[in-house]
């Protein structure tokens, strides 16, 4: 890398600024201009109006409940295909990467299909007294299903990298297996594994196509902050949607400052 | 402790990385493996530590079956190639890593754990830095780091795999006049994996040297170098031609000239008629092409001075290059130019089957 030194190389430059900023911050800062639009009172009382506080809260205990569940998932994953070779090992690796290759439509689909009164296990649950869809389960489910690979992907070439010989060493001096995965190979991994969960929390709060399918779009019940922001939004209460989807904003804001601050880290 | 490989196989995939090996390893030892890479040495040392296992096969540590039991039950001190040092924790946290993850009952206090790693660090002249990062080091003090890491668990056997691999010429030698030391002051039994022979005759005891999951020849560093046992050592020790020559009853031919007995070492079940010939670079001798002793003569291609010997490389008359190493003094009156057709005289031959090995 060196310094600009030609009139092009200012004329490329400007044009990437000013097309970033047309189409990335122009639209981002606009979120904010239109919820405050009417002050902060307005913007206050569309917050904690009961329909978007529970969708707030929805989407927070989603995070709760798909984040830890995907960072084991990951770190286990991770684990299994950068130490050990097994049949069906690459075919385990191609398979993670399915929900990112799928629209999270599809997905929801499937899981309707799977979980719906109509689907393969349908009655079977339905004999049990147990309903999935348009519960809150569903979106666990396929919020699950949308974010498994975040955590796994930032980590297998990583784990891949740095070997085993850490963690040999470490047996060897005679710890448990648990000591090893404490002291040694968790401090390892802590950086790529708090930007994949950081990013399996942005994704998990702001999934809407799946989650959409499943939840059924009951209001204060199965409403997550994406769903509300259209619901209002179809109900011509611009300002509304637009708190609402500020709030989405702003984890979108602390998710890239979070990133950018672990970047940073692993770079030294 | 002594150590007792029992027919040991260790099988990767389709490549047998360790063939049906027995060896003994008495108390003490400062043992080089010593081979070429794909050799099998870093896989048998896996095994001793118990980072590996036999496909079939037992270990025995002080007479006792220790196949089964995993690289934490075993007490051995490994250093790996790379050193493997905690990259989070300083000096000091690596080398207490072994005290602080013992059980409760057997840990030593936390007073007693520092002053052992401040000693241990001191031993391998490290003090002043226990408080640094391995990131901070270079590659000689990481190196010293490890191994302070592994003595600290009072380790019944060391282990080290190409110790000086990774390190530069100078550090080297200071590294490897620093492990005789060590072995010295410390006398637990001690295998290092090297594939560099200088390495290995200079520092080890004992030499067992590995060709294809095998051992090729074991003995003491002096034995090894004067006396190779097959083909491959004299390859693998370097600095040895080969000859095509023909034998005759208990001497050779080589081309037209019959060499008799008193020069030429035949292995056993060598058959008459076409065999190899290996002749090392230090058993060759300079003489004018018309002296009565020349066994051949060669065109001189190139000569390099180190020390007080001088390399000389040779092309034969069939094309292939050949390899001398004489005493500077000898050759100041002989005026040696490029192009230059001498005589070589061959002080000793050993001779070996055809297309062995």
């Amino acid at each position: 890398m060196h310094a600009p030194t030609e009139p092009r190389h200012y004329l490329l430059i400007g044009l990437a600024m000013a097309v970033s900023a047309i189409f990335l911050v122009v639209p981002l800062v606009s979120i904010f201009a239109v919820a405050f639009s009417r002050g902060w009172e307005v913007y206050l009382g569309n917050i904690i109006e009961p329909a978007t506080l529970h969708a707030i809260w929805l989407t927070v205990l989603a995070a709760l409940v798909c984040v830890p569940i995907n960072t084991v998932f990951g770190i286990a994953v991770a684990w299994a295909v950068s130490r050990y070779d097994f049949r069906g090992r690459r075919l385990l690796i191609s398979v993670i990467e399915v929900p990112f290759s799928v629209s999270p439509i599809v997905a929801g689909v499937t899981y309707l299909f799977l979980y719906g009164t109509q689907g393969l296990f349908g009655p079977a649950l339905q004999a049990a007294g147990i309903q999935i869809m348009f519960t809150v389960w569903a979106i666990f489910l396929v919020s699950l299903f949308v974010t498994a690979p975040f955590v796994a992907r930032e980590l297998i070439p990583l784990m891949q990298a740095q070997g085993s010989e850490d963690e040999e060493a470490a047996i060897s001096l005679g710890a448990s297996g648990w000591q090893t995965f404490r002291l040694v190979t968790l401090p390892n991994i802590r950086w790529a594994l708090l930007y994949g969960a950081v990013l399996t929390n942005a994704r998990v709060m702001g999934e809407f196509g799946a989650v959409s399918v499943v939840s059924g779009n009951i209001r204060g019940q199965t409403n997550t902050l994406p769903l509300q922001v259209e619901l209002l939004f179809n109900d011509f209460n611009t300002v509304g949607a637009f708190a609402a989807a500020s709030t989405l904003a702003f984890i979108a804001l602390v998710t890239l400052i979070v990133k950018y601050a672990l970047e940073l880290r692993e770079g030294t | 402790m002594s150590i007792r490989i029992e027919n040991v196989t260790r099988v990767f995939g389709d490549f047998p990385a360790v063939r049906n090996l027995t060896l003994e390893i008495e108390a003490g030892e400062l043992l080089a493996l010593l081979g070429p890479s794909g050799s099998g040495k870093t896989t048998l040392l896996r095994m001793i530590a118990g980072l590996d296992f036999p496909d079939s096969g037992r270990i025995l540590l002080d007479g006792e079956d220790a196949t089964g039991l995993g690289a934490g039950e075993r007490r051995i001190g490994f250093v790996f190639q790379h050193y493997a040092l905690f990259r989070h924790m300083t000096v000091r946290d690596n080398v207490d890593f072994g005290l602080r993850v013992m059980p409760r009952a057997a840990r030593p206090s936390r007073a007693e754990r520092q002053a052992w790693v401040m000693e241990l660090l001191e031993r391998v002249g490290l003090a002043h830095l226990a408080g640094r990062f391995p990131a901070q080091l270079s590659g000689g003090q990481r190196q010293r780091v490890a191994l302070a890491r592994a003595l600290a668990i009072r380790p019944r056997v060391l282990l080290l795999d190409e110790p000086f691999g990774a390190l530069d010429a100078a550090v080297r030698k200071d590294l490897r006049r620093w492990l005789r030391n060590l072995h010295v002051e410390v006398p637990v039994t001690t295998v290092f994996v090297t594939h560099d022979q200088e390495e290995a005759l200079d520092v080890a005891n004992r030499v067992v040297v590995m060709n294809a999951g095998r051992i090729e020849q074991v003995g003491e560093p002096r034995e090894v170098d004067a006396a190779p046992a097959s083909p491959f050592m004299y390859r693998f020790l370097g600095h040895a031609n080969r000859l095509s020559v023909e034998v005759v009853g208990d001497g050779v031919r080589l081309g037209n000239r019959l060499i008799d007995a008193a020069r030429v070492d035949i292995a056993p079940g060598v058959p008459e008629g076409p065999a190899e010939a290996y002749v090392r670079a230090h058993e060759v001798v300079l003489v004018p092409p018309s002296d009565p002793r020349a066994d051949m003569t060669a065109r001189l291609v190139h000569s390099m001075a180190r020390g007080g010997l001088l390399r000389l490389e040779f092309v034969g008359a069939d094309g292939e290059l050949f390899e001398a190493e004489i005493p500077r003094e000898d050759c100041e009156d002989l005026a040696l130019a490029r192009d230059e057709i001498v005589g070589l005289h061959l002080r000793r031959m050993h001779i070996f089957p055809k297309g062995h090995g």
